[in-house]
């Protein structure tokens, strides 16, 4: 079976279904980082596609010094980054809650059962306000991890920053989610319960 | 009742698997009478299926946008690239 490395090869020399086979590979890992880093699914899309052809455009520049999965992330992170400076000069502020991302439109296929769809979308619901309500350097590695899927040590690289620190940070940020959530919840409890008494 | 402070990075290395035999043991040893802790091993867990569970649909128009973008580059001559 043919490795990423021989798939890197052959799209260095200009070989476009090995292209498309790494872009296949990592499309639902950019996407979702992007995603959930920006908050919002068109600039979502349009950075994933930048950092692709990004990729694309620069493959014989990539030596292999990292792993691959590295160097694709550090791509669309630099690219997360610049594009949330710019929306910061001109003035747009990130990020507004997405409750209308990818998963929610999939889900809206009818072929999916409605207590399995409001579920999912509750889901998606709670993990972006979390994502949403902790700070912006916990959000970041969380990401990096979780979704992108990135190892401790590819997280340091990328960051640069030390092994140390990032196992540290992963952990803090893990905390901080856990403890944002369970606010969630317990907020949505009491809503609910206040809603019967008034009834 | 809160995770101790000291034991939240060696859950966490739990559940990347990243711990030592020692480390392990020591964390089990330590969860078995601390219930914050566990319920911290509970929550870590559950956010990292929740996140697994909100990421698995890409929309179809990236790929597509991103093989047009390359065949539209390469069908350019090679100096207006």
């Amino acid at each position: 079976m043919p490795t990423e490395e021989s798939y890197i090869e052959q799209a260095k020399n200009g070989d476009r279904d090995a292209f498309e086979t790494l872009v296949k590979q990592y499309e639902k890992r950019v996407y979702h980082f992007v995603l959930k880093f920006l908050r919002d699914p068109e600039d979502a899309m349009d950075i994933s596609q930048e950092t692709f052809l990004k990729v694309y455009r620069s493959l014989n520049l990539f030596r292999g010094q990292s792993a691959f999965s590295t160097w694709v992330f550090s791509i669309a992170h630099n690219l997360c980054i610049d594009f949330v400076r710019k929306q910061k000069r001109r003035g747009l502020h990130l990020p507004r809650v997405n409750e209308d991302d990818p998963e929610m439109q999939a889900l809206r296929d009818p072929k999916h059962d409605p207590e399995a769809v409001f579920e999912k979308h509750e889901t998606v619901r709670e993990i972006d306000r979390a994502l949403g309500a902790i700070k912006p350097d916990l959000r970041e590695i969380f990401l990096l991890r979780e979704v992108a899927g990135l190892q401790y040590q590819e997280i340091a690289d990328l960051l640069e920053i030390e092994l140390g620190t990032v196992k540290s940070r992963i952990a803090r940020a893990r905390s901080a989610l856990a403890q944002e959530l369970h606010l969630l919840r317990n907020n949505s409890a009491s809503d609910a319960s206040n809603d019967t008494k008034e009834r | 009742m809160p995770a101790c402070e000291e034991y939240l990075e060696l859950i966490s290395r739990y559940v990347d698997n990243d711990l030592s035999a020692d480390e392990a043991e020591a964390l089990f040893e330590h969860l078995a009478h601390c219930p914050g802790c566990s319920e911290a091993l509970s929550s870590f867990d559950e956010l990292r299926m929740m996140t697994r569970e909100t990421t698995n649909d890409v929309p179809e128009q990236l790929r597509r946008g991103v093989m047009a973008s390359v065949d539209a580059a390469k069908r350019r001559p090679f100096y207006a690239r």
